[in-house]
């Protein structure tokens, strides 16, 4: 009894901490979702603050350009992915093995994941893709033709290249960690029984580091889907909104509409996104990783 | 009932927000009262704040100066006064902001302080010599809220050694006709030299700029009388394609990435015939590093079925209606906007440094004259922008190269966007025009404004 009436109390010990816990967690969320139920213009403080219940989510799910914007979501993240994955495969296998200036190599490859996203979208911006004072266009006066227009008609894929550019080096970290882990033993076996290299690859190696694919595609699922400073920099979301993605839409809801409700409904749309990918990627990767077992 | 549970909801985060701020704001100091003052991060301000121990020493104000990039001021200033945290006394605007501010009691009103100055302090100051144009884009109603540190209109570059080795003359009010025609004869005279530069980045205060001026000279506007979105008018579709045909034909290459600044690179380094832009430019293109000093013509903004298109914009300093040190801010903004300011930033940092469109005398003075070729082209440019009438047809706004309603930073922004689609070819005109009118309709709804 004694002893009953001791692990009651105990839980209330813990309280504090779930408390502050809570406060600093969940806190945000729920004044994003109240804002997002109330019609407030900061710039018009004559049309006041009302309570308009789920107008907002009426006028998001209603707007096109709210699609538009949801869709280069999705193919920014889900391109992104591929080849950060594909990449990070092939960089990691070619890591993996000894060779001279391997830690030179390595240093090179994962310097780009520690360049700041503002400072590396100016670079490539003014310095490298720049039609009259960067590389594009000198290297198109040399050939004699036009300057590729990267911020432009190919917006969305030249966006797409830099967030690859800057999150494959991620990859390489985690998928290099997990070639690095596997026993040798196995890798010996297979190759006695005359196993070729590209069934070694698919069979064995990619099926043991599926948990380190998991992880890394997972993390960078979020991290991808929050790019800002790069979108911010180098195209603003344009023209139109063809290189936006739902981050960069919040902003520019918040801080150039200053619609503090709309932009709530669409963080709270964009977070109840991010949390359906999540959960069915992580399904997913369960599922194949308990088939490959 | 609904606009009360909105209204708990909208507090609980101004709360936040003024708890965030409380360590901030002005503070009493052992030597007098101490200013904070959010600046933009040019020339002119970061002279001020040099020159800002002088006010220091002559009145106890000390003054912190919180520095940002133009587009980032803008946000934290109007966090602070939208959300009323208080933490600026004294912000830097613009001729945009001012009047809107105004109407919002953002600001202060300056009136009752210029009431309040003695016989002494009012001849001193000289406020009849501060420019009209200037000081009626910084007024509501009939008071003035913010007093210019910098003012300027918009101005024709070009190459003079350019235009005289292919036989041609600039007029000194051309028409857009013109200018295209001498784009296009001028494009390549020189080892990949454009004919023109004008900007193409989005942006209300990129790209919007010059084309709003190009859209009121085609006799175009963004709203009718009544408050109807007026982007499906004829005059309007002329104007895009006019914009659109003169970069692509004579412009620079991939127009949609150059704003102020890159287009202004490419003037300098030689690469441009010709270049459309602020008066202030005038400065920065005969600056000695500029490899074009000494070359460089200039005329009136270009017209088209409307002359005088000109644009109008100011950098100003304004009051918070929650600072707490209303006389010392008004002593501060006084003092960087008097006559006495203006002759020792020309004798200290030199004539060419001085800031312009600000008062009548600044073009009176030999020095700066002497100083600034350009002068009398500027301030003839400033004084008779068409601010409160900017458009061929009446419309319900002021602003030439804005519409002075507070949605207009988001929907300037929208219409911009979908310009550099055009411009870049990714929407064809009438889906460019059909978005733009599409999303001017529902500003007009939802801000009350259509009748």
């Amino acid at each position: 009894m004694d002893d009953e009436l001791r692990r009651r109390r105990s839980r209330f010990l813990s309280l504090p901490a779930i408390l502050v816990v809570a406060v600093v967690t969940q806190a945000p969320i729920l004044a994003t979702l109240g804002l997002s139920l109330i019609r407030w213009i900061v710039i018009r403080p004559d049309l006041g603050i009302t309570f308009i219940g789920l107008d907002n989510y009426a006028e998001l799910f209603s707007s096109r350009d709210f699609y538009e914007v949801v869709l280069n979501t999705v193919v920014i993240t889900v391109v992104s992915l591929a080849v950060c994955t594909a990449l990070g495969i092939l960089f990691g296998l070619m890591l993996n093995h000894d060779f001279p200036g391997v830690n030179i190599v390595r240093t090179l490859i994962i310097s780009p994941f520690f360049v700041m996203d503002a400072v590396a979208g100016i670079v490539w911006r003014t310095m490298l893709l720049n039609s009259s004072f960067g590389w594009n266009g000198y290297f198109a006066s040399l050939l004699g033709v036009g300057p590729f227009d990267f911020f432009g008609v190919h917006s969305l894929l030249t966006i797409t290249v830099l967030i690859v550019w800057q999150w494959t080096p991620f990859f390489v970290l985690i998928l290099l960690a997990g070639f690095q882990n596997i026993p040798p033993e196995i890798l010996d076996s297979a190759r006695v029984d005359g196993i070729g290299w590209l069934k070694e690859l698919v069979f064995i190696r990619l099926p043991v580091i599926m948990n380190h694919i998991e992880v890394a595609v997972l993390l960078g699922l979020i991290f991808v889907l929050k790019a800002f400073g790069l979108i911010f920099v180098t195209t603003r979301g344009g023209p139109g909104y063809s290189s936006a993605n739902l981050p960069y839409y919040v902003y520019k809801t918040a801080f150039l509409g200053w619609d503090v409700g709309h932009a709530a409904a669409v963080a709270v749309v964009t977070v109840a996104i991010t949390l359906i990918a999540i959960v069915a990627l992580f399904r997913w990767f369960r599922r194949r990783i308990v088939e490959a077992a | 009932m609904r606009r009360h549970a909105g209204t708990l909801l909208a507090l609980s985060f101004v709360l936040a927000c003024r708890l965030a701020a409380f360590a901030g704001g002005t503070r009493e100091g052992a030597g007098g009262v101490q200013l904070t003052v959010a600046t933009v991060n040019n020339p002119d301000m970061l002279i001020m704040q040099q020159l800002s121990a002088e006010l220091t020493a002559a009145t106890g104000i000390r003054l912190n100066f919180v520095i940002l990039p133009e587009n980032q001021l803008r946000q934290k200033v109007t966090e602070d006064v939208g959300l009323g945290s208080g933490r600026y006394d004294v912000v830097t605007i613009g001729s945009y902001d001012a009047p809107i501010w105004g109407k919002n009691k953002w600001l202060v009103s300056l009136e009752p302080f210029f009431a309040g100055m003695t016989p002494a302090e009012r001849t001193v100051y000289a406020r009849d010599d501060l420019l009209p144009t200037i000081r009626s884009g910084l007024s509501y109603d009939g008071e003035q809220y913010a007093l210019a540190i910098y003012g300027e209109s918009s101005m024709m570059f070009y190459r003079k050694d350019l235009f005289s080795k292919a036989g041609l003359s600039m007029p000194l009010r051309p028409t857009w006709q013109q200018i295209y025609d001498f784009a296009v004869r001028l494009k390549g005279i020189e080892n990949g030299c454009y004919g023109i530069v004008l900007r193409g980045m989005p942006g209300w205060g990129e790209v919007l700029a010059p084309f709003n001026t190009v859209v009121n000279a085609f006799g175009g506007r963004w709203f009718d009388e009544k408050w109807n979105p007026a982007f499906r008018e004829p005059a309007m579709a002329e104007a895009w394609r006019f914009y659109k045909k003169i970069l692509m034909d004579a412009g620079e290459p991939n127009p949609t990435t150059d704003g102020n600044l890159e287009c202004l690179a490419m003037m300098q380094s030689g690469k441009a015939a010709m270049f459309y832009d602020a008066t202030v430019t005038a400065g920065w293109l005969e600056n000695p590093e500029s490899k074009v000093a000494g070359r460089i013509g200039y005329a009136f903004a270009p017209s088209a079925r409307k002359g005088n298109t000109g644009w109008l914009w100011a950098w100003a300093l304004g009051i918070e209606s929650s600072s707490k040190h209303r006389a010392a801010a008004f002593r501060l903004l006084t003092w960087a906007t008097d006559r006495k300011y203006i002759t020792t930033v020309g004798t200290r940092f030199g004539w060419d440094q001085v800031p312009p469109g600000t008062r009548v005398s600044t073009y009176n003075n030999p020095d700066y004259v002497a100083a600034a070729p350009f002068a009398g082209l500027a301030l003839n440019s400033i004084q008779s922008a068409d601010y409160e009438r900017p458009t061929l047809l009446p419309v319900p706004y002021k602003g030439v190269q804005y519409v002075s309603i507070p949605e207009f930073q988001s929907l300037g922004e929208t219409i911009s966007q979908q310009l550099a689609a055009y411009i870049s070819g990714q929407k064809s005109l009438d889906q460019a025009l059909d978005d733009s009118q599409e999303a001017a309709l529902k500003v007009a709804r939802e801000g009350g404004y259509l009748r």
